[in-house]
């Protein structure tokens, strides 16, 4: 049989949907009564919506994107801008904007939106030379623009405050520069001095946060928020050791013991649950989606389908991994979704879209 | 190629995981999974101190007193049925009540419930001597808020209770939690961020027991700042006093900075009873009350100004350079506006401008109203801070109304006529006030004519807050002077109508109001500055229906009389 980079996607894509629906539906539980079934209806409207807009997507030729970006990039911008106002005014952070009964979170529109920007920067042949040849190209030119293009939103990310997503957005800006042969003395210059400016942007952090960082390091600092529910995160997930305590009896997440079982935390009532037969799978299975969209790339037609690719690529990678670690306690809790599991209407949308815009680049080759 | 690097890289992090997963899964599985069997790890919580607010002269404004409460840690609890009547009895209180609040209480089987606070100590020796035979069952000494002079700081203090659910959603990422006692209102609401102190606790592994193997965690709680308010709480609680059976409000503002002394509302509530929740009859009693207890009166309640209105209309006619002050209008007890007349109180004759100010004679501010127009009388009182908030560091403030000709035009569909006018020089028709609004603008018309920032908060924790900065009213400074002085004529003539105000030594300026309500009695205002010639105090005192400004005049010399007597007005 030949190898069909879309089916295998799909494939993928509905194993994982799935598995996260099913794992959603038991942490909705308590006790056996179904106390978040809205949560659950909910999210699987917006799998039925996510799925459709995806369709939709893979018919769109992602070369139009083109036209949508600035004003795509200019909405997320004043979407953020507003979510940090409103959210002054009434003294408390705030990531949503509300229409009606639907609310979304601006940063994570702006995720995909800067990818289409950097997709865009680094395929443009009138700004890096007829060659699109970015190895060649000066920090000036290869670096500085799409540096600020970055730095505005992820600045108005980070005084929402959301850590997570900030950091997001320089993996998403490094992994792309990197994809796209800037010069490495330039981006390892660019680390450099983030690393040396470190001490200065601590002092920017509110106080919780340092906190996640230094529970990180310590868990045993903060015995109350994020350092209890790591270590109760690590008891569920190894509570379920090899084969796991079957479906709707893991007794960590059925018995209330994890604030954020179904959305950051969905992963360790999977974990609990299914065992590491289940969590391996898991893993595996982001594996392949990410090996699969990273092949798309490589054989697209264009450099724009092939940095939009990677950078999709890199967005559900980083997600998958920093959550599945921060679950596990081998990283700082960061409050990031696991892709496609983790309950939220405008993260599972947003990746479904992208995904979409992937199929388009394959059907194009 | 750069793509290879990049794969092995996503290798090489998944495999990490997988790693990882194994080790905690696979080799160290069994104990963990031991750890969830037995629910071995729990989390002692402890609450913070709250920091404590003062007045002035650091008297204590909200206090935390030492509370005794019984708790049930219900994953140790073997029987509930026997467990909730042996606490009825001890408590004596109904079984189903013990049920009730652990059943309401309850958040998982580690988290202690709080089924009775605040009980006297010899009940809780009582239940302590028990705790042995009813297993899960503790005795818990804890903090609780305590406001010594309850209903006279209700409205400015406010209340704990129980976060709720539109406040956890929006304080969240400030650390708030389920279950946290925030402020509900006034400065405990608006100032809870720095009161509330940082909650710590252990996190401790226990054996099958319950018993305490090993500390995994400890993080002291930490003090919450106290605050220091500008109130005077001598002459608050003179306020409120005064105030009788009268409702309303009480103001008295410093000129010069804006530092509220006394902001009091009446009527009022206890706000212990919702601290202990124990006196559920009171507890309704003002939840269904129909005088709205819980409106703050001084800051939110609007309404019409009446006469004391007289000040802007005076101010606009002033700006408006169309009369001379020496100008003399006959009061013939009526005037004829359109094709109506409109009413003076009394006959008053022949009247210059202070004769005017000080009878409160309505005919002549007709015709200054005439002179300033419904427009300049509009732009004036918005420079002098009505219609808009004051931006006091409470909430629920109320903005007022200021009417204007444009407004009725596009929202009655109707023309602003004569008559309009006419009542708006005298504060009647549309145009609405806060107490706190009007001595405000009594502030900048005694200071030369800059509008204060209102605030009641001196230091937080012993920092200074810095206030926002007076604004400026457009006014010339010659004609700012021609009101102050014109205000002293209602207290010194004999016949004025604030006249009883007249106390020797303080020299009070001020305006009163009789301000028509449709229908039922009059509302009560006087409002003013003192001393005349350096002024130092801006008051406002309100009486809702309190039929004559008399009323209200009589109100305000009992407090300034006896705050002279104890030497409060330095």
């Amino acid at each position: 049989m030949r190898y069909r980079p879309q089916a295998v996607l799909w494939l993928i894509l509905v194993l994982i949907l799935a598995m996260g629906l099913l794992c959603l539906y038991s942490s909705c539980h308590q006790k056996g009564d179904f106390i978040r079934k809205d949560e659950f209806v909910k999210q699987l409207m917006w799998a039925a919506v996510g799925l459709g807009g995806m369709f939709l997507m893979s018919r769109l030729d992602y070369r139009r994107l083109n036209f949508f970006m600035a004003p795509l990039y200019l909405a997320a911008i004043a979407s953020l801008i507003f979510v940090l106002v409103s959210g002054r005014a009434i003294m408390g952070a705030q990531r949503w904007l509300t229409f009606g009964s639907v609310s979304f979170q601006p940063s994570e529109l702006g995720k995909f939106v800067f990818i289409l920007v950097l997709a865009r920067y680094y395929s443009s042949k009138t700004i890096l030379g007829v060659h699109a040849d970015a190895h060649a190209a000066g920090f000036l030119k290869a670096c500085a623009p799409p540096l600020g293009l970055m730095l505005l939103p992820m600045l108005l990310v980070l005084a929402q405050p959301d850590l997570g997503t900030a950091i997001v957005y320089l993996f998403i800006f490094f992994s792309c520069a990197f994809l796209a042969q800037v010069r490495l003395r330039y981006l390892a210059g660019l680390a450099l001095a983030g690393l040396a400016g470190f001490p200065f942007f601590w002092h920017f952090l509110k106080g919780y946060q340092k906190l996640r960082l230094l529970v990180f390091l310590n868990p045993s600092s903060d015995p109350l928020g994020a350092g209890y529910t790591v270590i109760q995160s690590k008891i569920a997930i190894g509570s379920g050791q090899w084969l796991g305590k079957g479906f709707m009896s893991g007794t960590q997440g059925q018995l209330n013991f994890l604030a954020e079982r179904h959305t950051d935390f969905i992963f360790s009532t999977w974990a609990e649950e299914w065992g590491l037969f289940g969590s391996v799978t898991l893993v595996v299975l982001y594996g392949v989606l990410i090996f699969v969209i990273l092949h798309i790339a490589e054989t697209a037609k264009d450099m724009y389908g092939r940095m939009l690719a990677c950078g999709v690529a890199s967005v559900l990678f980083f997600h998958a991994a920093v959550n599945i670690m921060m679950n596990a306690g081998m990283c700082p809790v960061v409050g990031l979704p696991l892709p496609f599991f983790s309950y939220g209407g405008s993260s599972l949308v947003f990746n479904l879209l992208a995904l979409g815009v992937v199929l388009n680049i394959e059907r194009q080759k | 190629m750069r793509l290879g690097t990049y794969r092995i890289l996503i290798l090489v992090t998944l495999a990490a995981a997988v790693l990882g997963l194994v080790m905690i899964q696979g080799v160290r599985g069994p104990r963990y999974f031991d750890l969830s069997q037995r629910n071995a790890i729990r989390l002692i919580p402890q609450e913070p101190y709250r920091g404590r607010i003062y007045d002035r002269a650091h008297r204590l404004m909200a206090d935390n007193v030492l509370s005794f409460d019984v708790v049930i840690i219900p994953q140790e609890m073997i029987s509930s049925q026997k467990t909730f009547s042996a606490l009825a009895a001890l408590l004596s209180v109904p079984a189903e009540k013990v049920a009730l609040a652990y059943k309401k209480g309850h958040l998982n089987p580690s988290t202690p419930v709080p089924v009775a606070v605040g009980i006297d100590k010899e009940k809780a020796i009582a239940v302590a001597e028990q705790e042995l035979d009813l297993p899960g069952v503790a005795v818990r000494l804890n903090a609780k808020r305590f406001y010594p002079s309850a209903e006279a700081t209700a409205h400015l203090l406010g209340y704990l209770g129980e976060i709720d659910r539109e406040r956890i959603t929006r304080l969240k990422s400030y650390g708030y939690d389920l279950k946290d006692k925030v402020g509900m209102s006034g400065l405990e609401e608006t100032l809870d961020i720095f009161l509330r102190g940082e909650r710590g606790g252990e996190q401790i592994e226990v054996d099958s027991l319950g018993r305490k193997v090993r500390l995994i965690g400890y993080r002291p709680s930490s003090f919450g700042k106290d605050v220091e308010t500008t109130i005077d709480l001598e002459l608050q609680q003179l306020a409120y006093a005064a105030m009788g059976q009268h409702n309303g409000a009480f103001v008295v503002m410093d000129v010069a900075s804006g530092e509220v002394l006394v902001l009091c509302s009446k009527p009022s509530y206890d706000p212990n009873v919702f601290i202990d929740r124990s006196d559920m009859n009171r507890l309704s009693a003002y939840l269904t009350s129909s005088e709205a207890p819980f409106m703050d009166r001084a800051i939110s309640g609007q309404f019409p100004p009446g006469s004391v209105f007289k000040v802007v209309t005076a101010a606009a006619a002033l700006k408006a350079r169309r009369f001379p002050v020496a100008m003399t209008y006959v009061c013939r007890g009526r005037l004829k506006v359109g094709d109506r007349y409109f009413k003076c109180w009394s006959e008053h004759g022949e009247q210059d401008f202070f004769q005017a100010m000080g009878h409160s004679c309505d005919t002549y501010f007709y015709h200054l109203g005439f002179h300033a127009s419904a427009d300049g009388m509009t732009r004036m009182a918005h420079q002098f801070g009505l219609g808009r908030k004051t931006g006091i560091e409470l909430g629920q403030e109320a903005a007022g109304f200021v009417p204007s000709r444009v407004w009725k035009n596009l929202t009655l569909f109707e023309n602003w006529y004569d008559g309009d006018t006419a009542n708006f020089a005298i504060g009647q028709g549309f145009v609405l006030v806060t107490p706190l609004q009007l001595a405000r603008l009594m502030a900048a018309v005694a200071n030369g004519g800059l509008l204060p920032s209102p605030h009641v908060t001196k230091t937080i924790g012993g920092e200074p807050v810095v206030g926002r900065p007076a604004e400026r009213v457009d006014f010339p400074a010659e004609d700012l002077t021609m009101v102050r002085q014109a205000l002293r004529y209602p207290v010194s003539l004999p016949d004025g109508t604030a006249h009883s105000l007249d106390i020797e030594g303080l020299d009070i300026c001020a305006k009163t109001g009789t301000a028509q309500v449709g229908g039922g009695v009059s509302h009560a205002w006087v409002a003013g500055f003192f001393p005349a010639d350096s002024p130092r105090y801006a008051f406002c005192v309100f009486l809702e229906h309190g039929e004559s400004s008399h009323e209200a005049c009589a109100v305000a010399r009992v407090v300034f009389e006896e705050g002279q007597k104890r030497g409060r007005w330095l």
